[in-house]
């Protein structure tokens, strides 16, 4: 096999195997935070704005992860190297 | 990717200016016409367009004083509303046809979160002084080797996160309306995926904004420990 085409496969291979990973485990912690959310919510409804403010907090932060893994991939995408 | 971009029906071709720069002037025209129109003649018996205005404007004001505190509030106000209605409408006009959303280009969303990011600084600067400039060494003095480049890292990485949170965002329901639209058909297939975009648009916009606003007032001196300019204890008043 060529060596280009074999570096270019193996690019696109882990670009798509960094936001797999990354958005499959961020898909994980963020169930987990909205259902913990609901769950407080269902018992506390007189906090329910307080909760769902810190709650969209939280998601944007896990989202950083896979937004990092975001980035790596589109690197290795677009980059030529 | 560039064929896919060069499949979106731009309808200002004879504008040398790429989208990315002239649809964030067509947005700030319109808001300031819209503006002008609504605020003209300020009657106590509103208008419907003042009215309009006036909903808008408690609205955000209710939203941002839930972020920033009722103290801060005041202060972020003008920065963080115009944030959130320009995001918010440069998010919706991708869903118009021939229009590409302008925050789906990577430099309009790196603008503004440096905005932000420089915002927080001087804030910070100018609040706190040096405090706020020790505050990066961490507590104990004999940690601050180890503690100063993960907080210099840290504050680099909020403006990453939150450009690529809203470019990623935008760019991805674009690119899959625009696909629905090119390779499926170009009529109802990508309505779901439309209502899915305003969806996320409102939500991108909202967390964009509750972002920016959180890092602002965190830069800001804390709420209730301001020793210069106490709240003001209302006049004793006679018991009945």
């Amino acid at each position: 096999m060529d060596p280009t085409t074999l570096v270019h496969s193996v690019e696109a291979f882990s670009a798509v195997l960094a936001i797999l990973v990354g958005s499959a485990f961020c898909a994980i912690g963020q169930a987990r935070v909205i259902s913990n959310t609901m769950e407080s919510m269902a018992r506390q409804p007189e906090i329910l704005g307080e909760l769902r403010f810190t709650m969209i907090i939280g998601l944007a932060m896990i989202e950083s992860l896979a937004i990092y893994c975001l980035l790596v991939s589109l690197i290795l995408l677009l980059l030529k190297w | 990717m560039h064929a896919l971009e060069s499949k979106i029906f731009y309808f200002f071709p004879f504008i040398p200016i790429p989208p990315g720069a002239f649809l964030p002037w067509l947005i700030t025209l319109g808001v300031f016409i819209f503006c002008y129109l609504a605020t003209r003649q300020i009657l106590l018996q509103p208008t419907p367009l003042q009215n309009v205005a006036e909903l808008i404007y408690l609205e955000l004001e209710k939203f941002i004083i839930m972020i920033a505190g009722p103290k801060h509030s005041k202060r972020l106000m003008p920065y963080l509303g115009t944030m959130f209605l320009y995001v918010l409408l440069s998010n919706m006009m991708g869903l118009i046809p021939g229009f590409k959303s302008p925050t789906s280009v990577f430099s309009n969303c790196l603008g503004m979160a440096m905005i932000t990011f420089f915002l927080t600084h001087l804030f910070g600067l100018w609040e706190g002084g040096f405090h706020y400039v020790a505050h990066f060494w961490g507590e104990p003095w004999w940690l601050g080797p180890l503690m100063f480049p993960l907080h210099i890292i840290g504050e680099l990485s909020r403006p990453l996160s939150l450009t690529f949170r809203l470019f990623g965002n935008i760019m991805g329901e674009d690119v899959v309306i625009l696909v629905l639209t090119v390779a499926l058909f170009p009529f109802l297939i990508p309505l779901p995926m439309m209502f899915m975009a305003l969806f996320t648009s409102f939500l991108q916009a909202m967390v964009f904004t509750i972002l920016s606003g959180v890092y602002l007032s965190g830069a800001l001196p804390a709420e209730g420990h301001d020793h210069e300019n106490p709240i003001p204890i209302p006049p004793h008043t006679e018991e009945p």
